[in-house]
């Protein structure tokens, strides 16, 4: 059993150092309406198939931007806090700094522990499968400097994952599972028993029907369907090009539906975005109707709207843009049991992905890695791998149920736009929507 | 040349400090042998979008070193990246190294001598942004969603295993188009990559405009049993995946093949193609393989000399690179669908594929259609080649790829 004690929380030190405030408040004050970012980004993973033999990638970066009132950039990696002016002024910086070491937050004891604790635990309770455990970590602190002033965040996450295949005869599956890990007690615990019920049940997978279906989601995934098909098309850069299928005048969608983004949520959660506004959370859809997009300051004030703190960028190299933090669908009032209960045919989603989105006509596709056959209200075997595709209006307009159990990051996943890589959570009840299409 | 040209251009520290810190760092770490990696990279990318035109840029330098290392049984890796100058990433990294569990006792898994390289391309160049502005007016579509051009030139040193030291100095330029649909169309990205700036010059992106204005307006249902010719663009995605898959280490040799599939690995190409280089990104000597002869599959890309890295930050993996398709030529079928686009989603045993295509060469496009994809079904109906080939950014070089009529559902 692995307790968590052994990935205790840690008390965060400062790592970018007060020398920063005074060099960007002076770059700040003789350049308005320019923003410096200050980057120390730290990522630890650690994988291990074996107790014996677990590998572990550990990076550490640092880096600046300085990003001027005509949206251009000049970055640099491993800056120090008096090389800032030259950066602006175009002067050459000397080198990076005399010999040391950026300092370490991270450890990888505790990650190590954990993954090959899990590996030696899965194994124990199913022999016969082959287990991957993966841990991954980031930590981020950062400083922008806008407007005379300097705001400071950080940002830092944890989680693992279990993937699972086992073979049996002429039968083969393969299961996955993870979790966030907050300061839960017998986490790898949890994410192994569910492993290997959904391994042994996936051993009679059967072929899935192609075709129109209706859907359930099971808590939280309905979130990553919403993401793609609501987030991406609130994101005010895509909407302001006249990009987003979700324009002001649709009424067509269910009064039951909200859709919040709130980043202060999110597994990797900022008070500040990376232009140094504060973030508050936003309805992208209000009880039916579309109601507020996803900003940045540059949007916010072409757009005449109030800012909500939704600029990020990938890392000290990439432009801001208005980037969703925790996408979520708000609570319903329906019970979980009787939304079931009222599909005659249909599919119950349990884990998927995106694999394509475009926000111009609101078509997505997803990948199916665990779903249940629905019969007469009732889960009756489980299905093979499959893509799911939905036309956002149509789909959201179906929907026939929002359950009551709200629930946050059943599937984990990193949101990539532009080529920036961004950690992003979601939520959802269980929802029930009529028109989606299996491709098989 | 503008202050930022200056200093952009200049180099902190020689190849030889990176190298002897490289050197120190190997011989110095005391838990056993490592391999060590510096770049040091510049870019200047302009970026215009919107209806305003706007132009803006993004110009930078970045530096970063790595450290791997490798357990008694070669099955498990460390590595470390870290930022900043060799000096201070690599005493980073040695950090991390030192408080890894497991001792490791070798950097690599191969233990090839190799001698020194000093891989240096021919022209490194950069163009100036008003020469990037010109060249992007000159090529970008109208109207366009997002187009951007960027230029990079990366110094790169390394040292691997049992002590090989090879360092090379690489011009990239790359460019990306999102033409402008219209309402309620999806617009699929077009990429461009050259080694270096003048390169690219000698590229010509407005054929590719052609074929997607040809391929709008798509009303008419896919035709069942017609042949299929894939565009250049689409046939380096779909023969890219396929020799991935097929041609993976450990590979089934002797696996039977179509007349067309003729491939070749290439990555010792250092004559301009886009990832050519006498050595890997983990410094072994690359070499040529011959990977399908148009009856079997006959070899694989992994091993020595097909390790590369993503980025600094990234361990060096094996991956397919410098592909060359070489089928039998063939005169375009008659009747058949001219592939202009494919996006494939891997399910099961192959891959769910979204084909839009229209009747060859300049027909009607048809209403876009849904496929199962199995690797060696189209193995054995790949027939030849039609056209010139060409280069792609994914590493590819192919021309339009003929396969024969594919049993599937129209849709």
């Amino acid at each position: 059993m692995i307790r968590a004690s052994q990935v205790a929380s840690r008390i965060r030190v400062q790592v970018l150092d007060k020398q920063w405030d005074g060099a960007i408040r002076h770059v700040a004050a003789g350049a308005s309406q320019t923003t410096v970012f200050v980057e120390r980004r730290e990522d630890l993973s650690a994988v291990a198939a074996s107790a014996e033999h677990p590998s572990v990638k550990h990076t550490v970066w640092a880096g600046t931007c300085v990003e001027r009132p005509d949206r251009s950039l000049i970055f640099h990696s491993g800056l120090l806090p008096d090389q800032l002016a030259g950066l602006l002024s175009g002067k050459p910086p000397r080198d990076a700094g005399p010999a040391g070491q950026i300092p370490l937050e991270i450890e990888t004891g505790p990650a190590v522990a954990a993954v090959t604790g899990a590996i030696v635990e899965a194994q124990r309770r199913l022999p016969e499968a082959r287990f991957r455990a993966r841990w991954v970590e980031f930590d981020q602190q950062v400083k922008i400097g806008y407007g005379g002033a300097v705001f400071d965040d950080r940002r830092s996450t944890r989680r693992i994952r279990i993937d699972a295949a086992l073979e049996r005869s002429d039968r083969a599956a393969t299961a996955s599972a993870e979790r966030v890990i907050k300061n839960d007690n017998n986490y790898i615990s949890d994410v192994i028993s569910e492993i290997i019920e959904r391994l042994e049940a996936r051993m009679n997978a059967a072929d899935p029907v192609a075709g129109p279906t209706t859907v359930v989601f099971a808590p939280a995934i309905a979130g990553v369907w919403i993401h793609e098909l609501v987030g991406h098309a609130a994101e005010a850069d895509t909407a302001m090009r006249g990009r987003s299928w979700l324009t002001p005048d649709i009424d067509s969608l269910p009064a039951g539906l909200t859709v919040i983004d709130d980043p202060r949520r999110a597994r990797a959660s900022w008070k500040f975005d990376d232009e140094g506004t504060p973030v508050r959370p936003v309805a992208l859809i209000h009880e039916g109707r579309p109601k507020e997009l996803l900003h940045s300051r540059r949007t916010a004030a072409e757009w005449g709207a109030k800012t909500t703190g939704h600029g990020r960028r990938g890392s000290y190299r990439e432009p801001i843009l208005p980037r969703m933090g925790c996408t979520f669908i708000a609570n319903g009032t329906d019970d979980p049991n009787e939304i079931l209960q009222n599909v005659q045919e249909g599919i119950y989603v349990r884990r998927m992905e995106s694999a394509h989105t475009d926000p111009t006509t609101g078509r997505a596709v997803f990948r199916v890695t665990d779903a249940d056959r629905i019969r007469c209200g009732k889960l009756v075997s489980p299905l093979k791998p499959h893509l799911l595709e939905t036309v956002a209006g149509k789909a959201l307009e179906a929907i026939e149920g929002i359950g009551c159990d709200l629930a946050f990051d059943r599937c984990i996943g990193t949101c990539h736009r532009k080529g920036q890589p961004l950690p992003t959570s979601v939520g959802a009840p269980t929802i029930c929507t009529r028109l989606m299409t299996v491709r098989f | 040349m503008s202050r930022f040209d200056e200093w952009a251009g200049r180099s902190d520290v020689s190849i030889d400090t990176i190298a002897n810190l490289l050197e120190k760092t190997s011989s110095d770490h005391g838990r056993g042998p490592v391999e060590g990696f510096h770049r040091s990279s510049s870019t200047r990318r302009l970026e215009c979008g919107g209806s305003s035109g706007e132009v803006v840029s993004r110009i930078g330098r970045e530096q970063g070193g790595a450290l791997r290392w490798i357990d008694p049984r070669h099955e498990a890796l460390g590595f470390a990246a870290a930022s900043g100058g060799a000096a201070v990433a690599l005493a980073t990294c040695r950090a991390i190294a030192s408080k890894t569990p497991g001792k490791p006792v070798d950097a690599c898994p191969w233990n090839i001598e190799a001698l020194p390289v000093e891989d240096v391309d021919a022209s490194t160049g950069m163009p100036t942004l008003e020469e990037m502005e010109d060249w992007l007016r000159k090529y970008s579509p109208e109207p366009v969603d997002s187009a951007w051009v960027e230029a990079g030139l990366s110094t790169e040193t390394w040292l691997t295993c049992p002590q090989n030291r090879q360092t090379r100095v690489r011009a990239r330029a790359w460019a990306m188009w999102t033409p402008r649909e219209k309402a309620g169309t999806s617009a699929k990205p077009l990429f461009l990559a050259a080694r270096g700036w003048s390169e690219l010059l000698r590229l010509d992106p407005t054929e590719a405009w052609r074929d997607r204005a040809l391929s709008r307006d798509r009303e008419r249902p896919w035709p069942a049993d017609a042949k299929l010719v894939f565009s250049p663009e689409t046939s380096a995605i779909l023969a890219r995946m396929l020799a991935t898959t097929t041609h993976r280490p450990g590979a089934s040799l002797g696996t039977p093949v179509g007349p067309g599939w003729v491939l070749t690995a290439r990555p010792d190409d250092d004559t301009g193609s886009l990832f050519g280089s006498l050595v890997d990104d983990a410094g072994f000597p690359s070499t040529s393989r011959i990977l399908a002869d148009g009856h079997h599959v006959t070899g694989d890309w992994g091993g020595p000399g097909s390790l590369r890295r993503a980025s600094f930050r990234d361990s060096p993996e094996p991956v397919p690179v410098s592909l060359r398709m070489h089928p039998p030529r063939l005169d375009p079928p008659k009747r058949s669908v001219w592939v202009t686009r494919i996006d494939l989603h891997p399910a099961g045993d192959g891959w769910m594929a979204e084909l839009h295509g229209r009747q060859y060469p300049d027909g009607v496009a048809f209403r876009p259609s849904w496929m199962r994809l199995r690797p060696q079904r189209l193995l054995e109906t790949c027939l030849g080649g039609v056209g010139p080939a060409r280069s792609s950014h994914i590493g590819m070089t192919t021309p339009a790829l003929v396969f024969d009529a594919w049993s599937f559902k129209a849709e």
